[in-house]
């Protein structure tokens, strides 16, 4: 199992998916915290204080949990677009093996991508806040908890990206439907049921709850466990499709 | 070392039956093609063997285990199944490399195989640079990554240029005077007339016969000529 996610890391390292997303991730990860100091009032950001910085911090986890669910989709279509799955499972007839190995490889480079953007963030807030003579330590104030927070999201949303693109197979349709659920989906479902805390309970509204930690909705670990329950629930359902299917 | 056995292998797809209760050995120390029309079955029987492909009905196994439940399948079988296996962002080194690390194979072995399929000096290209024949050959190292003692591919020869056809004739030669099980399906008679020991012909996915390449052209008679009048074509020169 470690050499087929080992394995998987290398496929990773080897073509330019990681390196696009990485430069999205991080690239927006920087950009929010340097605008946001560089011209305050002219984004329209709230008076700038130490506390900011956590701010900075959280602004990146929507972008960087896409970015890991992308990552994590066009992983496991590609495999099927580029027909790499039959020497996937020449050398590994085990499709859940197979599956295991990219969700774990994917939620590890998910991690991976989220900590350099948060750490990103921190240093280039924490430069742009010291401009405006304000001090603020990237450890300070909870802030390794909401660098820890996006780090685990983007894991699970990486792994949850793997499980969709593993069921559906093809990477236009898999990115569609992932941007017509978050987009489309979780904004009209409140709605349609009249239940307006509804969303907070969907797979893109447990980011705010987790990091943001709005006062009303799911409690952050409530959150929490939902996360891991539609990653659960995609993984045994991309299972099930990848035992039944012929590669 | 890695007899092939099938026996009773069906696959159909709803009502089509692409392969129909094949039963065949395939002996090791031989080269044994498999010969037939195009979608007569062989790359269906082949997959199943590989078990790329769930058979509806039979068995596919090797030395009496199927593929899936091989505990090191690269060691223990080279498969072909199609050289448009290979990311074409990623570079054939790279290509090879990843199978290497997923399969406890030793890195070197990489360059070793790049080099005996004469892909060394573009190795570290992007394989949407390569041809069809590069492809080709490097699915072959792809097979051969880990020294199996049992070779299965799918039209092998597709692609390869009159010098790559040699190489690999002289190559399965080779691999099956070491003692190795060499089973290639091809529908170029004339080429694997030259290579195969026994031949296995397949039509409409049913066994119409498997016998020694000597017995089949028996009395002069060409590769050819015994596969029209098995699946009951019309000779070449019998065309109008």
């Amino acid at each position: 199992m470690t050499a087929q996610i080992a394995a998987e890391l290398l496929k990773l390292r080897t073509t330019r998916l990681l390196l696009l997303t990485t430069c999205v991730a991080v690239g927006f990860a920087a950009l929010v915290p340097a605008l946001g100091t560089w011209d305050p009032e002219g984004f329209g950001v709230a008076p700038l204080t130490s506390a900011s910085l956590t701010d900075m911090m959280r602004a990146p986890a929507h972008v960087v949990a896409g970015a890991a669910l992308v990552l994590g989709i066009v992983a496991a279509t590609g495999e099927h677009a580029h027909r790499t799955i039959l020497t996937t499972r020449l050398v590994q007839p085990d499709p859940i093996r197979v599956l295991a190995a990219k969700a774990t490889a994917l939620g590890i480079v998910g991690a991976g991508l989220a900590a350099l953007a948060e750490a990103t963030a921190a240093v280039v807030g924490t430069i742009g806040l010291a401009r405006h003579g304000l001090g603020a330590h990237p450890l300070g104030d909870g802030r390794p908890g909401v660098a820890l927070t996006v780090i685990l999201l983007a894991a699970a949303f990486a792994a949850l990206g793997t499980a969709l693109g593993s069921i559906v197979r093809n990477t236009a349709l898999a990115v569609g439907a992932a941007l017509v659920w978050a987009l489309l989906i979780e904004e009209a479902l409140p709605g349609l049921t009249g239940d307006p805390d509804l969303g907070r309970w969907l797979p893109a509204g447990t980011i705010d709850q987790l990091v943001t930690l709005q006062p009303a909705g799911p409690s952050p670990a409530a959150a929490a466990l939902a996360l891991i329950g539609y990653t659960a629930a995609a993984m045994l359902l991309a299972t099930l499709s990848d035992t039944r299917r012929d590669p | 070392m890695g007899r092939i056995e099938l026996r009773g292998l069906t696959k159909r797809y709803g009502t089509l039956v692409a392969v129909h209760e094949l039963t065949m050995d395939v002996p090791p120390g031989r080269v044994t093609g498999f010969v037939g029309a195009n979608g007569a079955g062989k790359s269906t029987t082949i997959r199943m063997l590989l078990g790329l492909t769930r058979p509806t009905a039979g068995t596919a196994t090797f030395d009496g285990r199927p593929y899936a439940q091989l505990s090191e399948p690269m060691r223990s079988v080279g498969a072909v199944v199609d050289p448009g296996v290979f990311h074409p962002a990623r570079s054939g080194r790279d290509s090879l490399r990843v199978l290497a690390r997923a399969a406890h194979i030793e890195q070197r072995r990489v360059d070793d195989v790049l080099e005996l399929v004469g892909l060394a000096d573009s190795a570290g290209r992007r394989t949407k640079g390569y041809s069809t024949g590069m492809r080709q050959r490097l699915a072959l190292a792809a097979a051969l990554l880990g020294d199996p003692p049992t070779l299965v591919l799918d039209e092998p020869g597709n692609g390869l240029d009159p010098q790559g056809i040699h190489w690999l004739r002289e190559l399965l030669r080779g691999m099956a005077a070491e003692g190795r099980t060499v089973l290639v399906s091809s529908h170029q008679l004339a080429e694997l007339g030259q290579v195969a020991d026994e031949v296995a012909v397949i039509d409409h996915g049913r066994l119409l016969a498997h016998q020694p390449i000597a017995t089949m052209t028996a009395g002069g008679r060409r590769l050819e000529d015994a596969y029209l009048a098995l699946t009951q074509l019309p000779a070449p020169e019998e065309l109008p």
